[in-house]
């Protein structure tokens, strides 16, 4: 009987020990799920800004660079001086800032918010002349 | 007595070992899933756009670039024939299609290029095109700008 109680105690243990080594273990993996999901939703958010921003570039190119044809095609956005700003989604904010306009070319950085932090960066360049150079865009995923 | 509830006790635990395993796996799994879905929505999508965008820009030329009732149609001369190039969507796909001049097509005649819900294509301007692609519930829309007309 005795021996029979402290085989029982010898298995209860060793299913504790076991029980101990898998809450460690599963607290690891639930982490990483957490991860791989936080993860998931920025890639998300990060190729949205990525779709929206090129959309916007080449409407500020098809535009030629002008900062009031992208007001009338960007419905609610608001002209600030040199500066555009968008918001077309809730905690979604874009602006357009012209950094240079001269008779041919116009450049413009498009900066893509999301809850207020800087995901995505885009420089684009409008050429209204003829050569072959025409645009050149250089986008920056922001750390 | 005792050696029943020990027996109980014991399995209970190992009940609860199980489930909690169960639950572990699952979890990953659903993880796993949503993450394969995401990304398969994604590469579809962006792949369906890049390939027209990068059609409009190759056929970028005077009279090269036109759309017809969401219909794609790039136009191009070969020996002083005219080959026009037609990108649509026709049940559930991106197709393709290349005929001789002004010639008259069926949709299924073409080239199946990738699984799509929807696929819409519309002039906004002289020099401006809208995208527009769904994929599973995944809506997605790019603009195309143009230099010639």
């Amino acid at each position: 009987m005795a021996q029979k109680s402290n085989k029982s105690s010898l298995f209860l243990i060793e299913l504790i020990v076991g029980l101990l080594f898998f809450s460690l273990c599963s607290a690891v993996c639930v982490q990483l799920f957490a991860r791989a999901h936080l993860i998931k939703e920025n890639t998300a958010q990060l190729n949205k800004a990525i779709t929206f921003s090129q959309s916007v570039a080449e409407i500020f190119r098809s535009a030629g660079g002008s900062s009031e044809a992208l007001v009338s095609y960007l419905d609610g956005a608001v002209q600030n001086d040199q500066e555009i700003l968008f918001a077309p989604e809730e905690n979604v904010r874009l602006t357009v800032t012209i950094t240079n306009r001269s008779e041919n070319l116009a450049n413009a950085k498009i900066q893509y918010e999301y809850d207020g932090v800087s995901i995505y960066e885009l420089d684009v360049t409008s050429y209204n002349g003829s050569s072959s150079l025409a645009h050149t865009d250089n986008g920056e995923e922001q750390p | 007595m005792r050696i029943r509830s020990d027996f109980l006790f014991t399995l209970t635990l190992f009940l609860v070992l199980a489930f909690c395993s169960l639950a572990v796996v699952l979890i990953g799994a659903d993880v796993y899933q949503s993450t394969v879905n995401a990304m398969e929505e994604n590469y579809s999508s962006r792949t369906a756009l890049a390939y027209v965008t990068e059609k409009i820009r190759q056929n970028d030329r005077e009279g090269g670039v036109s759309v017809e009732n969401s219909v794609l149609c790039l136009t191009r001369a070969y020996s002083e024939a005219s080959y026009s190039t037609y990108i649509y969507a026709y049940d559930g796909y991106l197709w393709e299609l290349t005929i001789r001049g002004e010639e008259t097509y069926q949709p299924g005649e073409g080239q199946k290029i990738l699984e799509v819900a929807d696929f819409s294509i519309t002039q906004v301007t002289d020099h401006l095109y809208e995208v527009f692609t769904r994929i599973h519930d995944q809506e997605t829309r790019v603009m195309v700008s143009t230099q010639c007309d």
